[in-house]
């Protein structure tokens, strides 16, 4: 009886002892870290998870994948709105205002070292700081560049387009019963919006006026701009209804057109998925109004660290560990995981070569240096502008003057009534 | 919130039902009763009743509990908070703050929501009578034909039904595609001139439309068939003695002895028109130029793309109540007909 209470006892023990021991890793505090990639690009974050918790005691990061849909969707916001929201997570200019006009970044100027601050380009730092505080670190800088089939132009004897004008005419000449001469994003949102940034910027003008206090879009160089591509979908020379988003590189490479508007993280999605044809693809800089300036786009993600969070504390010092500290995770980001340029000067300085071969370097030479960064406009300014690039590309019965003018006006209406950020 | 006035509906219909299976069952063995005689006899009679009913009472009562805390659970709590969230500003992100009614007033000059209901209404107007018609049409076929073809003709059109609506909806895009969709190639081969479908603002209504109506066919057909199989053949019979016509026996017998079915059909397509989103968001997102934005789909862009949670909130709240007051309007409209 004593020997089988003994050996109770013991077994009592055994089963106890392991979920002391969970007990006492659990105390560890615990950071959720939500990130949208898959892949080798989800392997590099785990990898500097794990490196992260290896070197520190105070937390564990624990890394969760919650695909694009629902990054860009139902997820956060529901997150969020029940304060479950990650501690550390990213973010993209489009969201940027409502995120920090909700108090929701934590401010990192404290965390980042002056000499790596240094290193950042200041633009980048701008696009993320209100009111002299730094909310985000931007990791990456994707650049949009005009992509075309080389076959296509070779075998037409045609020469990439550099004007508005040319591209509709070499659009026109490349359109066949099967291809379409040009592609761009058709449905709304914001990424079709940051295909048109560069557009606007060409011709001299912004969203705002120069006190920001007035809409200025209604100009002649927008309006001209919207007529060329309206004038490009109806007459059947500009994809109408693109097969799958126009962040894929793919129809091009598939032959469904034969230019496409895309941006830099293109070159690692042809390397991945479309190493046969990679060589068969060119990139030029967008093409410009008649006298008007070169501009491009430069958009990408950056990382935040959750104010409301529990342990704000400890996420500001993850978020700026990942990618506002040693410069090795950005540089493996940027050049080896994907091609991206980056924010960070010491980048691009230190990995010349990478920078100047092949498509990089159509990039680095004709197109970097002509970028502006992605406008970080206010939710209710973003949908005004959608909707107006949606009238004006697509016949409603609406004119392009008209829907320009619908959208100037009630952007004046937003801004008249609007005390946030801008 | 959006599903709520599905939900009350199938939690009413269980009710009913539980209800109407409780009440049968007093209602039987009141009628089995031995007639009391014998005064003493017939008190502890009554009393070994009303004992045996309060506990049949109770057995209903506990299985109609779990129902009655789902519609708690999942209905009246999320419309009753989604009202409170209505009445605050709020993005989700920060402290909710008080406002009033200033959301339900800012939806009056909504210009875009107002359009999302025009939509939905010309969306409801397409796909609810072309839900009833085609799939009565199709069950009086079916009931036409007999044995293994007709059970193959059941299933073959039951088919779509169990595809989920976001594989159709990128199936159906597929089939739209103007350049080299199927559809256009059958209309180039056919002579005609290629359509744009769903890239044109004036075809992406009435496309998205017949994806909805090919979805949900064979579901309602199945339900006209069963109701026609009700049918006995001998009133059938009997008209065709009278010398009634195919038209006639259809008109006179078929549609009036299925009128339930009709009428559950009829409530349901009405209330699923106006949730139009899923295939909608995946074919369209709501494009071109905003032609497909259903009042659901704005919603929802209103919630999870401006965070306009306490906005989206007062949207939602006012669908709810239209789709309600849309659907007690039409029960009783073909109630009182019946009548």
């Amino acid at each position: 009886m004593k020997k089988k209470a003994i050996v109770s006892l013991m077994l009592c023990a055994a089963m106890v002892m392991p979920t002391m021991s969970v007990q006492a890793a659990e105390t560890k505090e615990e950071l959720k870290f939500w990130v949208f990639h898959t892949d080798q690009e989800l392997e590099f974050f785990q990898e500097c998870v794990d490196q992260y918790n290896e070197e520190q005691d105070s937390v564990e990061v624990v890394l969760e994948q919650v695909p694009w849909d629902d990054y860009n969707g139902t997820k956060m916001a529901t997150a969020f709105a029940s304060g479950e929201g990650p501690d550390v997570f990213l973010i993209a200019p489009g969201l940027f205002l409502k995120y920090a006009n909700s108090d929701v970044l934590m401010p990192l100027n404290d965390y980042i070292a002056p000499e790596v601050l240094a290193d950042f380009s200041e633009s980048s730092i701008e696009g993320v700081s209100v009111d002299d505080k730094i909310l985000a670190i931007p990791f990456e800088m994707e650049l949009l560049g005009l992509y075309y089939d080389k076959t296509v132009f070779a075998e037409e004897g045609l020469e990439v387009p550099a004007t508005w004008n040319e591209l509709y005419e070499t659009a026109k000449a490349l359109t066949t019963d099967s291809r379409y001469g040009f592609t761009m994003e058709t449905t709304k949102g914001t990424h079709q919006l940051f295909e048109w940034y560069p557009f606007l910027w060409q011709t001299g003008n912004d969203v705002y006026t120069e006190g920001q206090d007035a809409a200025a879009v209604n100009t002649e160089g927008v309006l001209e701009n919207l007529e060329l591509k309206r004038k490009m979908f109806e007459e059947g020379y500009a994809n109408i209804k693109p097969s799958r988003p126009n962040t894929e590189i793919g129809m091009l490479c598939e032959g469904e057109t034969a230019m496409q508007l895309n941006g830099s993280w293109a070159i690692s999605q042809m390397k991945n998925n479309y190493a046969d044809s990679i060589d068969n693809i060119g990139v030029a800089p967008l093409p410009v109004p008649e006298g008007g300036e070169a501009a491009t786009v430069a958009g990408g993600w950056k990382i935040c660290a959750n104010a409301n969070s529990k342990y704000a504390d400890e996420a500001a010092k993850f978020a700026v560990w990942m990618f506002g500290d040693d410069v090795d995770r950005t540089e493996k980001w940027c050049t080896d995981i994907k091609f991206a340029f980056s924010p960070r000067q010491s980048v691009i300085e230190a990995n010349e070569e990478l920078y100047h071969e092949g498509l990089n370097g159509e990039f680095t030479d004709k197109i970097l240096g002509t970028e502006y960064p992605e406008m970080r406009l206010p939710a209710e300014v973003s949908t005004i502008l959608q909707d107006m690039l949606q009238s004006a590309y697509f016949d409603t019965g609406v004119s392009v003057e008209d829907s320009v003018e619908i959208a100037e006006e009630s952007l004046n209406d937003f801004l008249s009534g609007y005390d946030g950020a801008l | 919130m959006i599903s709520s006035a599905v939900m009350t509906e199938h939690y009413n219909l269980i009710s009913v039902l539980a209800g109407k299976y409780a009440g049968g069952r007093v209602w039987a063995r009141n009628l089995h009763q031995p007639r009391p005689f014998i005064k003493g006899g017939a008190v502890l009679r009554k009393k070994k009743g009303a004992k045996r009913l309060t506990k049949e009472a109770m057995t209903a009562y506990c299985m109609l509990l779990p129902d009655v805390l789902g519609l708690l659970v999942f209905v009246f709590i999320p419309i009753i908070y989604a009202f409170y969230i209505s009445l605050h500003s709020w993005t989700g992100l920060s402290d909710m703050k008080f406002i009033g009614l200033e959301n339900y007033v800012k939806m009056t000059k909504d210009r875009m929501f107002i359009k999302s209901i025009w939509i939905t209404v010309k969306y409801a107007l397409m796909y609810v009578p072309g839900v009833f018609v085609l799939a009565l049409l199709m069950a009086n076929l079916l009931n036409a034909l007999h044995g293994k073809v007709q059970s193959f003709f059941r299933t073959a059109y039951f088919l779509p039904y169990a595809i989920s609506t976001v594989i159709a909806g990128i199936i159906w895009s597929f089939m739209y595609n103007p350049m080299n969709g199927f559809l256009n190639q059958i209309i180039v081969l056919a002579g005609g001139e290629k359509m744009k479908f769903l890239a044109a603002p004036s075809q992406a209504l009435p496309s998205a439309v017949v994806v909805g109506i090919w979805l949900v066919l064979g579901y309602n057909t199945i339900l006209f068939l069963a109701a026609i199989k009700d049918i006995p053949v001998s009133y059938y019979e009997a008209a065709e003695l009278d010398g009634a016509g195919p038209v006639q026996k259809f008109f006179k017998i078929t549609v009036p002895l299925i009128k339930d079915t009709s009428v559950f059909v009829l409530v349901m397509c009405a209330i699923a028109s106006f949730q139009a989103f899923d295939q909608i968001k995946v074919m369209t997102g709501g494009g071109p130029a905003n032609a497909t934005t259903t009042s659901v789909l704005y919603i929802y862009r209103e919630a999870f793309e401006t965070f306009e949670m306490g906005y989206s909130s007062a949207l939602a709240f006012v669908l709810f109540l239209i789709i309600m007051v849309l659907t007690l309007a039409q029960m009783k409209l073909l109630k009182s007909r019946d009548d």
